[in-house]
């Protein structure tokens, strides 16, 4: 009954013969009723908000540290049609500068990266295939690089473009290898058997060079299979919930026995051994559904000779 | 090689991340570990044992990375799994109790409380908390190819900067795989399966026969593979690639079309730890007072609605096995079909993380069970395999060089590489020049400052965990990653100043040690290795 207001009603009543009960307290609220308090059930936000655990606050000290004064730039490649840079420009390189451009290079020039195809060439800083320049905000330390060819070579370099067009290089970058899109146009075949392993492994290891091949990359880097999914499931174990739903209700029923009797005796409630406190007291709790219910609560004396018992019938209606 | 006509090689990936906070009385990314040793590795071993037992021949091929395997073998977080399980016997014989007039709910109740029981007299009793003794015997009685996996599982398509990183990532995990399983992997699982071309020159190194790639690796290498992946190929090195077969992939990954979706499955998110009264559950759930999953859970699929049925064991198993007999029919046409247009018998690669079965997948290990059984019992096309196996078979395969790839989102990189998580580079990579110019500076030192040197290493190598990447894109506790990667990186910058100025800190050295205590026996010269 979805979005309908539920009563719930309890009558309760404690029968067997009274002088069976002399001997144990039963506190007079027994059984308690506890209506649950509606709240959200799998619904909401991500449920684990997360904690700090006590004792382990964060520690500022532990900050990474904003800059390593050194001028430098490393690419790296994210896919076949894009790759990152990050950067840092030391302070140290202010006289660099000022050597190249003059007193107002730094104000005059333009922060720029620019990016060379140096597939299988030794670059020399002046024989790449192409090369593309692009601007970068004066404050970036790194950047999203698109490069529309796949399964080529690149390295970036970092500078400063004057006001009279001369690029002055501050840091030049690593190589990378964006990988292919798709199936590789070389089809040569070729064989080993792991006795051959050897000749190959000490053989110069260039990169066969390929023509260009653009194709769309495969149909299940698109279809984006399972992504949700996977993500989850490799994700160390954490749940994540279904989004909210409409206005909701939820009411349960629950209550709890609890009693005492002598520390030593033994006790059965429903059948089932309950564990006594070190005081005799001792607490069961029940979803209670619609109906009726008896409670047969038993408890012994440690030797046997003594027996007490009580039973109570709970009813609940639901509407 | 008998009459089939091909193999499968089922490989599961059992990997976590290095959580252990001795500092900490009960920390809550913990339960990480003892939730995957009650619901997957027990499981596993348990239904491993019980098929050996009964004498049926399977071969699984089960990469257990380092930062695992140390949890596995940590006496404080033994201790603690301990007092874990018997937290949740507790609540579970209070949950007998509680739903006693709700008959269907009661047996699920009883169901969990007899699994709890059973972990932890198979965890406690017959294992003396070792769980690692579990998997080592049955590597010993031929069921389980046990492979390894980087050192703290970094992600190396984005280490590629520092090739001594990637070395020591490689060679610290072979070393300790020898170690503690007292055999030299044959395989290596590549972390996320992620390749560089060049890092299988390192594999060979170390004598590794072969890796796992997604699809595409192996499709888009150079030469065209002619098997595409249904046989591996040969890196220059004479490493051998295998790539993984994306139609058993789907079946069990998919999220719309995949087994663990089933209505007649376990509901992961409906657990005892979010719907029970909050006084009732206080005590069993996180102790700063937040819900979180308990691992009881009652209810079933059931459907796209909040309105769950509660769960029915029978049926749900009645299911698993239907799901295994599924698979297998449709390998066996996969593999004839395959077999009639390859001249040599075609293995298909199934990879899965571990933790998918039992965890995520509650009855993903019954799964595996019925897989089995069905497979040895009521099919003659394929057999089980481990990649291996199949290089012993295969010794002439073809040369060709993998591609850049990964089996994260969109098959690159973009997953670890992204606007959440890009920051820690430049820091990582800071940090592993740094080391290297350390194991150069101070070759084959002693006393404190050796001390110091491979406590630098660890706190490296646990900073390049591609786990607290991951966390920061998928955005469940992203404050932990963050703070995890910013506190190895602060311990090892310490490290590295002190050792510099040589003036190291002895207290707070200690208190390190104390903390992040993987791979005692570290040799940080591993980082002067010409790589």
């Amino acid at each position: 009954m979805p979005n309908s207001e539920k009563t719930t009603e309890h009558s309760l009543s404690q029968g067997t013969d009274p002088s069976e009960a002399v001997e144990i307290h039963v506190s007079e609220t027994i059984p308690e009723l506890q209506v649950i308090e509606p709240r959200e059930l799998h619904v909401g936000e991500s449920p684990v908000q997360y904690q700090e655990a006590p004792g382990y606050a964060w520690d500022s000290r532990y900050e990474v540290p904003d800059r390593y004064e050194s001028t430098r730039i490393v690419l790296m490649v994210r896919d076949p049609f894009w790759m990152h840079a990050y950067w840092e420009i030391a302070e140290d390189i202010s006289d660099i500068v000022t050597t190249a451009l003059g007193p107002e290079g730094w104000l005059a020039s333009r922060k720029t990266l620019r990016v060379h195809d140096v597939t299988d060439i030794k670059f020399d800083g002046s024989n790449a295939h192409r090369s593309v320049d692009i601007d970068i905000h004066e404050h970036a330390t790194n950047w999203y690089i698109n490069v529309d060819r796949p399964n080529r070579s690149y390295c970036a370099e970092l500078g400063l473009i004057g006001s009279d067009g001369r690029f002055l290089c501050l840091s030049r970058s690593n190589t990378v290898r964006t990988p292919r899109a798709g199936a590789s146009e070389v089809i040569d075949e070729e064989w080993m058997t792991i006795s051959a392993i050897e000749k190959y492994y000490s053989a110069p290891t260039a990169l066969p060079a390929s023509p260009e091949m653009i194709s769309a990359i495969s149909e299940r880097m698109h279809l984006e299979m399972g992504s949700e999914f996977v993500g989850e499931i490799s994700s160390p174990h954490m749940a994540q919930r279904a989004k909210p739903r409409q206005f909701w209700l939820n009411a349960f029923v629950e209550v709890i026995v609890h009693g005492a009797t002598e520390p030593d005796a033994s006790l059965i409630i429903q059948g089932r051994p309950v564990r006594l406190r070190p005081d005799g007291t001792f607490q069961v709790r029940y979803a209670l559904p619609d109906g009726e219910q008896i409670v047969d609560i038993e408890a012994m004396s440690k030797d046997g000779a003594m027996r007490r018992s009580i039973t109570t019938r709970l009813t609940r209606n639901t509407w | 090689m008998g009459d089939e006509k091909g193999y499968l090689a089922l490989i599961l990936h059992a990997h976590l991340p290095y959580v252990r906070h001795p500092e900490h009385p009960d920390f809550f990314e913990e339960t990480w570990l003892y939730e995957a040793i009650t619901e997957t590795y027990i499981p596993l071993i348990q239904i491993f044992r019980r098929l050996a037992n009964e004498g049926i021949k399977f071969r699984i091929t089960m990469s257990i990375t380092p930062p695992l395997a140390s949890m596995l073998q940590d006496s404080l977080l033994k201790e603690r799994y301990l007092r874990h399980i018997e937290r949740l016997i507790e609540l579970a014989e209070r949950e007998v109790d509680r739903t006693r007039w709700l008959p269907e709910l009661n047996e699920n109740a009883k169901m969990y409380l007899e699994r709890f029981r059973e972990a932890r007299h198979l965890f406690a009793d017959e294992y003396q908390c070792n769980l690692l003794a579990a998997f080592i015997a049955l590597q010993d009685r031929g069921c389980l190819e046990l492979i390894t996996s980087c050192a703290t599982h970094g992600y190396l398509p984005l280490m590629e900067i520092s090739r001594e990183a990637v070395n020591a990532q490689i060679k610290i995990a072979t070393d300790y795989h020898r170690r503690t399983f007292h055999r030299s992997p044959r395989g290596f699982w590549l972390p996320e399966c992620g390749f560089n071309p060049g890092d299988d020159v390192f594999l060979k190194q170390e004598g590794i026969r072969y890796f796992i790639l997604d699809a595409h690796g192996v499709l888009f290498a150079s030469p065209q593979p002619k098997y595409g992946v249904f046989a591996p190929v040969y890196c220059k090195s004479g490493v051998a690639a295998f790539g993984r077969d994306m139609e058993s992939s789907k079946q069990v990954w998919s999220a719309k079309e995949g087994y663990p979706g089933d209505h007649d499955y376990r509901e992961f998110y409906r657990d005892i730890g979010y719907d029970l009264d909050y006084d009732y559950i206080k005590p069993y759930i996180h102790p700063g007072g937040a819900r979180i999953s308990t691992g009881i859970k009652y209810y079933r699929i059931t459907g796209k609605t909040h309105d769950k049925q509660p769960y029915d064991r029978d049926r749900a198993l009645r299911k698993a096995a239907i799901h295994a007999g599924n698979f297998i029919f449709n390998r066996e046409r996969q593999i004839e079909y395959l077999a009639s247009v390859m001249n040599r018998k075609p293995i298909v690669v199934a990879p899965y993380d571990a933790e998918l079965f039992g965890h995520w997948w509650f009855e993903g290990p019954e799964w595996i069970d019925f897989l089995i059984r069905k497979a040895t019992y009521d099919q003659r096309v394929f057999k089980l395999i481990t990649p291996g196996d199949y290089l012993n078979i295969y010794q002439r395969n073809q040369v060709s060089t993998p591609s850049l790839s990964s089996w994260g989102y969109k098959g690159y990189s973009e997953v670890w590489l992204e606007g959440s998580n890009d920051w820690i580079y430049r820091h990582l990579h800071k940090a592993a020049e740094r080391m290297v110019e350390l194991a150069k500076a101070y070759p084959d030192s002693d006393g404190l400052k050796r001390r110091a040197l491979n406590q630098a290493a660890r706190e490296l190598l646990l900073a390049q965990s591609s786990d607290w990447a991951f966390i920061m894109k998928t955005g469940t506790v992203v404050p932990y990653a963050v703070r995890r990667t910013k506190e190895h990186l602060w311990r090892f910058t310490k490290l590295y100043e002190d050792i510099l100025r040589d003036s190291i800190d002895e207290g707070r050295l200690q208190d390190m040690e104390y903390r992040n205590n993987i791979f005692p026996d570290i040799n940080y010269m591993i980082y002067a290795d010409k790589a």
